[in-house]
């Protein structure tokens, strides 16, 4: 588009940023493919657009927080129920998340009576204290459902074929292992968004074959 | 040693109370990398800008706890003193 003085106007979006570098950002194109498989696996999207090193790059970092999150944390860092407004942002790291939401849910958290100042003590599912023992229904027939009990002391182990309940995080740990697999979530959506509506060329085009490798 | 032993990885959290704070290198450095990973535009760059902005992302972190830190313990008093 010319303009009074006869030079072209610049456009709003310039396709390079530094003109004529081949690493420059191109022209936006959408491959909702991508994107979905990005929400499949963190940096699946970029191996789809041909873009391997920056998926292993992408995969690295988000599973990398996600990881360190359940490593600092434990499974319980994942909870759908009792920590539902992280868990919505912890999904987004995709099928994994909801893989580790179902372990904690079926195979570690289980119901306990809680007391009560006023009432009768309350039946909660949650996870599982420190010194306490979850019992499944198969061994404990009386009751239809896995329960926590008191960590059995000596003598009285053989009595208690249930698994060790899951330590549950508290303080500082629990917060950084939360912020940990939110974060990797968040990144995620960026790396899908960046996936679906990518402007970057394959790797084999900018660094020629066997770039992946 | 006990504690080490008894410690089931993914299962039990890390007792990470004494030395948490250490944990920003981590954190910022995974953060660091995936966001790079996404904007850089030569990928063969990219270990350095992720070392720059971990870098950038502790020492602001730092920045933030010092005048926190002094806020609290300096600027607050005189405050507090003058509104006597």
């Amino acid at each position: 588009m010319p303009t009074d003085t006869g030079n072209p106007a610049p456009s709003p979006i310039s396709p390079t940023r530094s003109g004529g570098d081949r690493f420059a950002p191109g022209p936006e194109r959408f491959v909702p493919v991508a994107g979905v498989a990005g929400l499949i696996l963190p940096g699946l999207g970029h191996v789809v657009l041909g873009q391997p090193r920056r998926a292993g790059a992408i995969a690295a970092g988000v599973l990398g927080l996600f990881l360190g999150g359940l490593l600092l944390g434990g499974l319980d860092t994942i909870d759908s129920r009792e920590d539902r407004l992280w868990f919505y942002v912890q999904a987004l790291v995709g099928p994994l998340a909801f893989g580790v939401d179902w372990i904690n849910q079926n195979q570690l958290k289980a119901w306990a009576l809680e007391e009560t100042p006023a009432a009768r003590p309350v039946p909660v599912y949650r996870s599982a204290y420190e010194g306490e023992v979850r019992v499944r229904a198969d061994v404990d027939g009386h009751r239809p459902y896995p329960a926590l009990e008191a960590m059995p002391q000596w003598g009285r182990a053989g009595e208690f074929a249930g698994s060790r309940g899951a330590g549950k995080s508290v303080g500082k740990v629990n917060e950084i292992a939360l912020l940990m697999c939110a974060l990797a979530g968040m990144m995620n959506l960026v790396a899908v968004l960046d996936a679906a509506f990518n402007r970057r060329e394959r790797e084999s085009a900018l660094y020629g074959q066997g770039a992946g490798s | 040693m006990t504690l080490l032993l008894a410690w089931r990885p993914l299962l039990d959290p890390i007792d990470a109370h004494a030395w948490w704070f250490l944990l920003i290198f981590p954190v910022a450095f995974l953060l660091s990398l995936s966001w790079k990973a996404i904007r850089v535009d030569d990928i063969r760059r990219l270990w350095r800008s992720v070392l720059v902005m971990t870098v950038q992302t502790v020492l602001v972190l730092l920045g933030l706890g010092l005048a926190a830190f002094l806020g609290l313990t300096v600027v607050l008093p005189i405050l507090a003193g003058l509104a006597r």
